[in-house]
């Protein structure tokens, strides 16, 4: 097995890539997957790896310059010569390229890719991207070049890494695209009207049974794919239940802590929680209720792909102050479920009656609980992970 | 951000009507008819209601952007917190353009990257007060550097993102550069679709359209 | 405020209030064949070198010696020219019959096989320039020769990081193109990512756009001096 240098990866993957295997990194547009393919390599050549990257979008200056961005050293080893392009750029561009390998045009490509495998057994090539020589050749020609590449990079044990941006192509051709990979990997965007998270997750494996986890991850430079442990908001009205609800949620293994933010005028207390549920994780963070520690809803709420609003089903004078609330945590543009919690207690008005009475729209769940009798809770959440993974 | 839109050009609005948001408006005609300046006048208008704006600079660079706004003594840069550039063409000079500020530098034959920057601008504009205004000026350049496909998948989801996030988008293309099969797949995938002849400016919504006579002054464009 | 500058051409700076190109954009000139679009470019480069503004020529259609010829029969000077650095020439035609000169800091031998090539000579030619220069011209002449050698959307992708870099580095550029010899989508892609556009026909002379101006026309002749652009008064 051959790891990935993808924090979670190969967890997902049973240990990382077989030796030969192909494997695609298939992504919605809008989602940045360059990282994933230039992680995988740079942490092979540091093993000791041979590799090449095959490149239509960028010439190799601007893709060195992108490895330095990320803090790895690309440069030495391409003078040592265990890494080369293949530029399908530069050409293309009318740009001078003295790569050991160029693609003057796309009737070449099929036969340098295979001489630059041929150079790297036991390597790793990326090809960078897939999508643009869809466009080029056609459908049926570019399935017949990748399955000749695939069969030589598995003769000679190399692992193919593709990166193709998945637009509006034919589902049949996407499916027959990747029939060809051992490995197909999914990168999607968690939206709520505007791309609020990236995650990725293993659609399919040769060699091994993935789980449908999906892991939120970021880019950063330097550094490069960072697996994303997001923040999940827990607000509502004073005396709500919020802290009993976190405390519910949370994975029993952390405890929930209290904790001072000293960084604001007054202590403010907080309810934090860790959570790992069917493969996703997240900080919990109850908001306090008090109207005084509203500016904190604001600065959390940026990085939260998800809350919970709780209320007080018996209390319906709170609504509004609930309502007030989404607003100020920037819950309108995060996908969010109301608790309609306290459902054991007498009085406790009904879903349908709360919804009423928020004036609450019908695209926001409200999901009945009762956290003192145990119930509600995790239909609450899988409720939440649906609205957030669903779209 | 739920309120109907109105481009702020006179005689513009009174053919169009008002936007509804996540209305997407396609801008065609041949060379020099005055869209760019359309385009530009445009985005400074819809800056000037408080709008936030993403233009993305494909037949030329930022640079360019900000000397035509000024021959029209439009003063974008006052609405820099506000106004998010995509510049496509500038790396071609060869030296290595430095993202800045809420400008950022991608390339014309890289389009699953300038998808990358167009969600992390629609995301931070969507943030801010007002309908979110997109221009795309032009997606015809784009057809030099990519497979004519390919283009118009990177138009269906340019234009998908912006009517998600419930903004409004002009994009601007010159008729005659592609072939017949791509040039009439085009206007299909846009709500509204604008000409300007070098006379005449039609706008046609749904089937129905007006038009006005129109001239390109040292103030901007001079519709009806 | 637009910014422009003395295109070369006598009559038609006169017509426009004294300077005429506007400064830092990219000129298309273009017509049908021999109506003077090269004259055109070679009163650009003189009206240049006469205000000591260096002109980089791109010459495709004629190799050096014939480029002389050219702009000395005119009247202009270009051995000097080329003496003060005020004229750089990359002489993309010249190697194909024949061994090129040696290359001095003025002249660059090419290819139109090889525009990479030309684009590497160019980057050579604006380092040397702007070391010593904040403002310069260039002329591509022309267009047509290099699509006859080349893909046509090719040539097209090399005209816009030509224009980039010329804009860059803070030239004004001009540009020669043979109406209806390439494909008319790629023709139309020419005019589109031009800023200016002046088509000449053999007597008459339109500004199809410029930046900041109308459209216009006016009548011109050729004599002995290159391109007299003829205005009433």
């Amino acid at each position: 097995m051959k790891k990935t240098y993808i924090p979670k990866l190969d967890d997902l993957l049973g240990g990382g890539v077989k030796e030969g295997a192909s494997i695609m990194f298939s992504a919605s547009p809008g989602v940045d997957y360059e990282a994933f393919g230039y992680q995988m390599l740079n942490g092979r050549l540091e093993e000791g790896s041979a590799g090449f990257i095959f490149t239509n979008v960028g010439e190799p200056e601007s893709i060195i310059y992108e490895f330095r961005s990320y803090g790895w050293d690309i440069e030495s080893r391409i003078e040592n010569g265990n890494v080369f392009f293949v530029d399908g750029s530069s050409p293309f561009l009318g740009m001078p390229s003295d790569q050991r390998y160029t693609v003057n045009d796309y009737s070449e490509i099929k036969e340098v890719v295979l001489r630059a495998i041929d150079d790297i057994p036991g390597g790793i090539g990326v090809i960078n991207n897939l999508s643009v020589i869809i466009d080029y050749l056609g459908n049926g020609e570019t399935l017949e070049i990748v399955e000749a590449w695939n069969r030589r990079a598995s003769e000679l044990e190399v692992n193919l890494v593709y990166l193709f941006t998945e637009w509006d192509y034919e589902q049949e051709l996407i499916d027959r695209i990747r029939e060809t990979m051992d490995c197909v990997v999914d990168l999607r965007t968690i939206e709520e009207r505007v791309i609020i998270g990236q995650g990725f997750m293993v659609a399919n494996s040769a060699w091994s049974e993935p789980p449908s986890t999906m892991v939120l991850f970021f880019v950063v430079q330097p550094g490069g794919v960072k697996v994303y442990v997001p923040k999940i908001l827990v607000t509502g009205p004073y005396n709500s239940g919020k802290s009993s609800f976190v405390r519910a949620i949370a994975t029993k293994s952390v405890s929930v802590d209290r904790k001072a933010l000293s960084a604001f005028p007054t202590t403010i207390a907080m309810d934090i929680g860790h959570l790992e549920y069917k493969g996703f994780m997240a900080d919990i963070f109850g908001t306090p209720g008090q109207e005084r520690f509203d500016m904190i809803l604001d600065v959390l709420s940026r990085e939260a792909v998800g809350a919970f609003i709780l209320v007080d089903s018996t209390a319906p004078e709170t609504f509004a102050r609930a309502k007030e609330m989404i607003r100020k945590t920037r819950a309108e543009a995060i996908p969010k479920v109301v608790v309609a919690n306290k459902q054991d207690l007498p009085g406790a008005l009904s879903p349908e009656e709360i919804r009423e009475k928020m004036k609450l729209g019908a695209e926001v769940p409200i999901v009945p609980a009762s956290v003192t009798e145990g119930w509600g809770v995790m239909e609450a959440l899988d409720t939440l992970l649906g609205l957030i993974y669903g779209g | 951000m739920s309120e109907n839109y109105s481009t702020g050009i006179a005689g513009l609005d009174a053919i169009l009507g008002e936007l509804e948001p996540g209305s997407i408006m396609l801008l065609t005609g041949p060379p020099k008819a005055g869209k760019t300046v359309l385009a530009t006048e445009f985005t400074y208008r819809a800056l000037q209601a408080g709008n936030p704006c993403l233009f993305i600079a494909a037949e030329y660079g930022y640079r360019d952007l900000q000397r035509n706004t000024m021959a029209f003594n439009w003063f974008i840069q006052s609405f820099a917190d506000k106004l998010h550039v995509i510049d496509l063409p500038t790396g071609l000079a060869g030296g290595r353009p430095q993202d800045s500020g809420n400008v950022r530098y991608s390339a014309l034959q890289n389009t699953t990257d300038l998808m990358v920057k167009v969600g992390i601008s629609t995301r931070s504009l969507y943030l801010e007060e007002g309908t979110m205004v997109s221009v795309f000026d032009s997606a015809s350049i784009l057809l030099a550097f990519n497979p004519p496909k390919l283009v118009m998948r990177v138009l269906k989801a340019y234009n998908d993102r912006v009517r998600e996030a419930g903004g409004i988008a002009l994009v601007v293309y010159t008729e005659g550069v592609a072939e017949k099969d791509i040039e009439d797949e085009i206007p299909g995938l846009f709500d509204v679709h604008i000409h300007m002849d070098g006379s005449v400016m039609s706008a046609v919504r749904g089937g129905e359209g007006m038009e006005a006579p129109y001239r390109i002054t040292d103030q901007g464009v001079n519709v009806g | 405020m637009i910014v422009r500058v003395p295109s070369g051409i006598r009559g038609l700076d006169e017509l426009m209030g004294g300077v005429s190109i506007p400064e830092n954009t990219v000129t298309l000139v273009y017509g049908p064949p021999k109506v003077g679009k090269s004259i055109f470019a070679y009163g650009f480069t003189a009206g240049g070198a006469e205000m000591d503004e260096p002109c980089l020529y791109i010459s495709a259609d004629y190799g050096i010696s014939d480029l002389k010829r050219n702009m000395m029969v005119l009247g202009m000077d270009p051995e000097s020219y080329m003496e003060k650095e005020l004229l750089y020439v990359i002489d993309a035609i010249s190697s194909i019959s024949g061994p090129s000169r040696d290359e001095g800091s003025t002249y660059f031998s090419s290819s139109v096989h090889n525009p990479t090539d030309i684009m590497v000579k160019l980057g050579v030619a604006i380092r040397n320039i702007t070391n010593r220069y904040n403002m310069f011209r260039s002329v591509l002449d022309s267009l047509t020769t290099l699509m006859a050698f080349n893909d046509e959307m090719l040539i097209v992708r090399v005209l816009t990081a030509y224009i980039m870099r010329i804009k860059e580095a803070g030239g004004t550029a001009m540009v020669t193109y043979t109406e209806g010899s390439a494909d008319p989508k790629v023709e139309t892609m020419l005019k589109a990512v031009v800023d200016n556009i002046i088509h000449l026909d053999g007597s008459e002379l339109t500004v199809e756009a410029m930046v900041g101006t109308g459209r216009f026309s006016a009548p011109y002749t050729i004599d002995d001096s290159g391109i007299r652009v003829l205005h009433e008064g």
